[in-house]
């Protein structure tokens, strides 16, 4: 719908133009002439203009290839199938669905127009393994895979797309097994496995299990692959005849199905829309016998594809670019008009009308645009390819680093299975957008064009605001401030902290307005301090400290304002840069006219110098952001590698559902220490009546390591304070005071826990019903009864925590063993936690080969804390290098825009430069002077990024989102990044300064275009 | 008496795709020390491209400039933009001030461009400003004043830093006819009170009848000279 609309609006505004050309051919023919009348700055518009268009085109893509992804699993796995029918019968509560009793409601759903395929299945999750090994369910011989029986001649007709041609010819005892399952197992045609159709039956030893023969192997691909609504990840599909099935699961009801199988009109994803009226149809024609579940997984697998939208982080970060290249169009069209100025003011006093006039600039900037949007789609998608392929790595390289089997093989799937896509309307609107915007500034170019006034603009005499529209702008400033004033008071009143903070800062910033113009410059300085002073301090005010945790809109506005304050102090105040700078540089005997020139053309030219300190600015600042706050994480998690696992280089995990042996390590000469935490989940027992759910890790006798983690690490109640020295102290002081716990950092925020605390806590036998709320790793019930409270433990105290957020494995309430009934313990998981030999990390990894040997014999896993910290900061380094990677690309909005005022400089000096070079400037002066100019611009415009974006990282981290953690800042990737940024810069500057300074005095003080 | 300024055999040929054109034909012309010369001719008559060859901002085809005794064109680019900058001054028809400096930084960017100290280009500046009648404007930007004031800005500009020989190309070219007596006057003035040499082009006679010296030319040769010592 909204497409139709665009493209009849687009077409629409397309004909308009064409038809107001056709119609005032003199100022067609003037704007499309301009646009050829300097090549140099034709090219540098269109590339400026065509950032938008790349940005916003490339943020599409990266969605569109995202979601296709996302799709082709979800049609891999469920290929035509949207809505899938269970039963019980209400006599018997029995799961199987006669095909008499459904054949009725089959019949009507093949006749609707809604639907193109039904299908029933007999099917389970069962247990396949090596004849004589599966009961074990060790990874390496077993694998929990999909038995699905289905009739041949019914899958030709399902869905649409006909195309399952797999022979179904099998014997008694045949199966076809997917690929996957075949690898995963080692499996070829003709191999025999055996099939445990429940879990259970592994404790029932004198129960023989049927053994099947592989009779082919498939890939498994729509309702072939379809594995069931649980979505768990099985290790495969089975796919056998509806009787072969039943006999494998013992179902004893002839013609006994367990789901029905439904596919909706369409393809696999456009059918899914359907899927409510397919629910209804089925309700309305369900024999009554049944009780039907209908579960429409389609729908739900497309709605939260749809919802994952990739493009909203790509385009909040390119919204600062899009918002810089805004500027650098408004710059662009401002210097346009300036340079068309005499010959428009010509045309009005040749009888020119406002509006024909206006349409010269019009048409100019409508071919710019057009061609930019046009430029801007294939650039967008290029960018957006580039980036996708280095995520495909990243994700690959990733995979392969982590130490689970089959991870690095899905890295490799996920590699082969992910392209780059877009599909045509992301293509549209990005073209769209990238046309409307700069039209959007070219209109307001050309209504100020229109206004000029006639004399002044042929005699090329400036124009200032008159004094009617310094009134207005007063005006509206001052009513600007009253109304920000009212939102401050009915915001206190109403406690939105949003209303309150948006409204003291454009109080604060339209203060200096109240003022006569002669002294506003100081008011302007006075309120920008004022408005990052406010913004910086501000969680020390109740009404915001209270939001600012939870409030994204409040968390933008505060980094706007710290952006736009500092914006406004640099602007209003080049005049100090530049004296500060020409009394520092009037020493250099020669040159102090140089920079005096430089610096001047810059300083006081301040709308187009603030323009592209702005865009500088506003590019560096977001990056500076992005690199900030994961570096500061990055660190933490560095920090954290000796919270860990508690000063433990190792732990191990079982992959089965036996617990780790300890006694299997005890004798290992290269394992200096080990000991063992249970897991499990405990109740806190609120005043309130509500329980909440969390994990307790319970340490035994051998746990703790004297000397790390630190005990810095630890904040402890005093008491504790005096007795322990050292983490092994604290420990022993736990298990010697058996009713205390130590929480970890971030829990004790998200339990409102504080050091000192006293606390009920219940084990807990399980939970029934949903929680109330939640949040990781907490859930709250509302009730003891909801989470089967097994047995009350009675008062324990809080009697210390991690500090900050660090990151650990233990994440949960740290407790003696002593503290609880050894009963309470039998079904909690085990981690072995060990020490290796070894003083740095390599000789640890060497270690590690070792143990993984006896590790991977045992179905167990061995996690070294350093792999696991390489891997979570290649993740985030990775990720922020994409980040950057598209944020690279919106620099090329600064520095085109320098360029382009250069460029434009260079013309519009020409006869100045004549003039320098007669007076006696040498050509290096002249040289000098263009790129001082540019520096000048360009380095405040980089510092002013960089430093408003460490203050409002700054402001960030001291709000409860970032939970504690310290801010870093990496100083040496920013300046790298600031001066490679600047030399760019200075390059693209350099064929403008090199004219200029090359160019014949004369012939430049002659020139007239 | 060896002239201040010799010109020998200055040709200048421009390029016009196939077509040459002569603008200037083997001039010799001598100008003495603290002398006014004006240089009169219909527009297109080589004046200016004269100008621009003896001032060194322009390269003739052939011949010599001896400027107090040094072939100037025989000097490299920058030593060429040195000596202009020790030893010329300039006024031209646009003025050609910096509108982003007031007039009085206008005027010491002459100075600096010599190495001069901050505090003395700025005193010699306004000293010169005053001398110029503008000594209450020092502060104003180019946009600020009226064409003749901007103009006096560009003489001061020309003068501050003492030069021996001033180069003006219609400097009453843009302002009106009171305005350029009042000029005219005023470089008069300063060339009995610093014996300067300035040499002026214009195409209006009577901007010409304060000169020492007024020299005719058409098609690229010069075609009279007059002396006016009656009136001196």
């Amino acid at each position: 719908m909204l497409i139709n609309v665009l493209v009849i609006a687009i077409a629409a505004s397309l004909i308009i133009v064409i038809i107001s050309m056709l119609r005032n051919k003199i100022a067609f023919k003037i704007g499309f002439r301009n646009i050829f009348r300097r090549k140099a700055d034709t090219f540098l518009v269109v590339a400026g203009s065509l950032i938008g268009t790349a940005l916003i085109v490339g943020s599409f893509a990266m969605n569109d290839s995202f979601q296709k992804f996302i799709f082709s699993q979800i049609e891999k796995r469920f290929g035509e199938v949207d809505v899938v029918v269970t039963a019980t019968t209400k006599e018997t509560n029995n799961p199987y669905i006669k095909h008499e009793t459904i054949a009725s409601l089959a019949q009507r759903l093949r006749e609707s127009e809604l639907v193109d395929g039904v299908v029933p299945i007999v099917a389970k999750e069962v247990i396949v393994g090596i004849p004589g090994k599966t009961k074990n369910m060790e990874p390496a011989f077993s694998e929990t895979v999909w038995l699905m029986g289905i009739d041949e001649e019914k899958i030709a007709n399902f869905g649409s797309n006909n195309n399952e041609e797999v022979n179904f010819e099998l014997s008694d005892n045949g199966v076809i097994v997917s690929e996957k399952l075949a690898s995963n197992l080692d499996l070829k045609i003709g191999d025999k496995i055996e099939l445990m159709r429940d879990a259970s039956l592994r404790f029932v030893f004198w129960a023989e299990l049927p053994t099947i023969t592989i009779e082919n192997i498939i890939e498994t691909e729509g309702i072939l692959g379809y594995q069931g609504t649980a979505m768990t990840n099985c290790g495969g599909s089975i796919i056998t005849t509806p009787e072969n099935a039943r006999k494998l699961l013992e179902i004893n009801i002839d013609n006994a199905y367990t789901e029905l199988l439904v596919s909706n009109k369409g393809d696999y994803i456009a059918g899914a829309k359907f899927s409510s009226r397919v629910e209804q149809l089925i309700e309305e024609n369900a024999p009554e016998s049944l009780n039907l579940r209908i579960n429409k997984i389609k729908e739900e697998q497309v709605e939260s594809a749809s919802q994952s939208n990739i493009d909203i982080l790509f385009l909040a970060l390119s919204f600062f670019a899009i918002l810089a290249g805004i500027l650098l169009l408004s710059n662009i069209y401002l210097m346009l008009t300036e340079e068309r100025r005499t010959e428009l003011g010509t045309l009005r006093a040749l009888g020119y009308t406002r509006k024909k006039v206006s349409l010269v600039v019009l048409y100019e900037g409508f071919f710019y645009s057009l061609l930019a949007s046009m430029i801007g789609v294939p650039v967008g998608m290029g960018i957006s390819e580039f980036l996708l392929d280095k995520f495909v790595n990243l994700f690959t390289n990733i995979t392969s680093l982590i130490p689970f089997e089959g991870a690095s093989q899905f890295g490799q799937t996920f590699q082969m299975s992910f392209s780059f896509y877009i599909q045509p309307q992301s293509i549209f609107y990005g073209f769209f957008l990238g046309l409307i915007v700069p039209m959007a500034v070219v209109l307001y170019s050309c209504r100020r064009i229109s206004r000029m006034n006639i004399v002044k603009a042929v005699r090329g005499i400036p124009e200032y605001f008159t004094e009617r529209s310094k009134q207005i702008i007063k005006i509206v400033a001052i009513a600007g401030f009253i109304i920000g004033l009212l939102v401050v008071i009915a915001s206190y009143n109403s406690s939105s902290a949003v209303g309150f903070f948006i409204g003291f800062v454009v109080a604060v910033l339209l203060f200096p307005f109240l003022f006569p113009d002669s002294i506003r410059r100081l008011f302007v300085t006075l309120s920008g301090i004022a408005a990052v002073i406010f913004t910086m301090f501000s969680n020390s005010i109740d009404i915001i400290s209270s939001q600012s945790g939870d409030s994204l809109v409040l968390m933008i506005a505060k980094g706007f304002t710290i952006l736009f304050a500092g914006l406004l102090l640099v602007v209003y105040n080049l005049r100090i840069f530049e004296m500060l700078l020409t009394t520092l540089f009037k020493k250099l005997r020669g040159s102090s006219g140089v920079f005096k020139v430089a610096l001047a053309f810059a300083a006081r030219n301040r709308r187009r110098t603030g323009l592209t300190i702005a865009m500088y600015a506003l590019v560096i600042y977001i990056i500076t952001l992005i690199s900030i706050i994961p570096y500061s994480q990055e660190r933490n998690l560095v920090e954290s590698r000796n919270l860990f696992f508690m000063g433990y280089d190792v732990g191990i995990l079982s992959m089965s559902r036996d617990n780790v042996d300890t006694n299997e390590y005890k004798d290992l000469d290269y394992l200096t220490s080990m000991a063992s935490v249970k897991s499990i989940n405990l109740g806190l027992n609120r005043d309130t009546g509500i329980v909440s759910r969390f994990p307790a890790y319970i340490f035994d006798e051998n746990f703790g390591s004297e000397e790390i983690p630190e005990l810095s690490n630890f904040e402890l109640i005093p008491k504790v304070r005096g007795n322990v020295e050292t983490a092994g102290d604290l420990w022993d002081y736990m298990r010697k005071n058996p009713k205390t716990v130590v929480l970890n950092g971030a829990l004790s925020m998200i339990a409102s826990l504080e050091v000192g605390d006293k606390i009920n806590l219940s084990t807990i036998t399980g939970s029934q019903g949903s929680p109330m709320s939640q949040g990781p790793p907490m859930e709250h019930y509302s009730s003891r009864d909801s989470v089967e409270v097994k047995e009350d433990l009675g008062e324990f105290t809080v009697i210390g925590k991690v500090k900050n957020s660090s990151l650990t494995f233990l994440s949960g309430f740290m407790i003696s063993e002593k503290a609880l009934p050894e009963d309470s313990l039998n079904s909690a998981t085990k981690i072995v936690l060990v020490n290796l030999l070894g003083s740095n990390t390599e000789e640890k990894e060497s270690h590690m080969d070792e143990l993984r040997t006896i590790t991977n014999s045992n179905a167990q896993i061995p996690l070294l804390v350093d792999h696991l910290i390489k891997l979570m900061t290649q993740t985030i380094r990775g990720m922020i290098d994409i980040l950057r990677s598209f944020l690279y690309f919106g620099m090329i909005v600064g520095i085109v825009g320098i360029a382009i005022i250069m460029v434009k400089a260079l013309y519009e000096r020409r006869r100045l430069v004549g003039m320098l070079k007669a007076i006696g400037f040498t050509k290096k002066m002249v040289f000098s002077s263009f790129w001082i100019e540019t520096s000048f611009t360009v380095l405040i415009g980089i510092l002013l990024g960089m430093i408003t974006g460490a203050l409002t990282s700054q402001e960030l981290f001291s709000s409860a989102t970032f939970n504690g953690i310290n801010m870093a800042i990496p100083w040496n990737q920013l300046f790298g990044m600031g001066i490679i940024f600047y030399l760019i810069s200075l390059m693209a500057t350099f064929i403008p300064s090199y004219i200029a300074s090359k160019m014949s005095p004369a012939k430049a003080l002659r020139y007239f275009e | 008496m060896m002239a201040f300024v010799e010109v020998r055999e200055l040709m200048k040929t421009y390029k016009n795709g196939e077509i040459k054109v002569e603008a200037l034909k083997e001039i010799d012309l001598d100008i003495n020390n603290g002398e006014i010369l004006s240089i009169l001719g219909p527009s297109g008559c080589g004046k200016s491209t004269l100008l621009n060859c003896l001032s060194g901002i322009d390269e003739p085809t052939s011949g010599v400039v001896n400027i107090d005794g040094i072939n100037i064109h025989g000097l490299t680019d920058d030593k060429k933009t040195r000596f202009r900058a020790k030893n010329m001054g300039f006024i031209f028809q646009f003025y050609n001030l910096i509108p982003v400096l007031n007039a009085v930084e206008n005027v010491e960017l002459a100075l600096l461009t010599l190495g001069y100290d901050e505090k003395k280009a700025r005193k010699d500046s306004a000293e010169i400003l005053e001398k110029v009648g503008l000594g209450e404007r020092t502060d104003y930007f180019p946009s600020q004043l009226s064409g003749g004031e901007r103009q006096r800005v560009s003489v001061a500009r020309a003068l501050v830093h003492k030069p021996k020989i001033i180069w003006a190309d219609e400097p009453t070219g843009a302002l009106d006819t009171k305005t350029s007596r009042e000029l005219m006057e005023l470089i008069e003035q300063l060339n009995r009170v610093y014996n300067q040499t300035f040499v002026i082009v214009t195409h209006d006679e009577r901007i010409s009848s304060g000169s020492d010296r007024v020299i005719q030319m058409d098609s690229g040769l010069i075609i009279s000279s007059k002396e006016k010592v009656m009136e001196k």
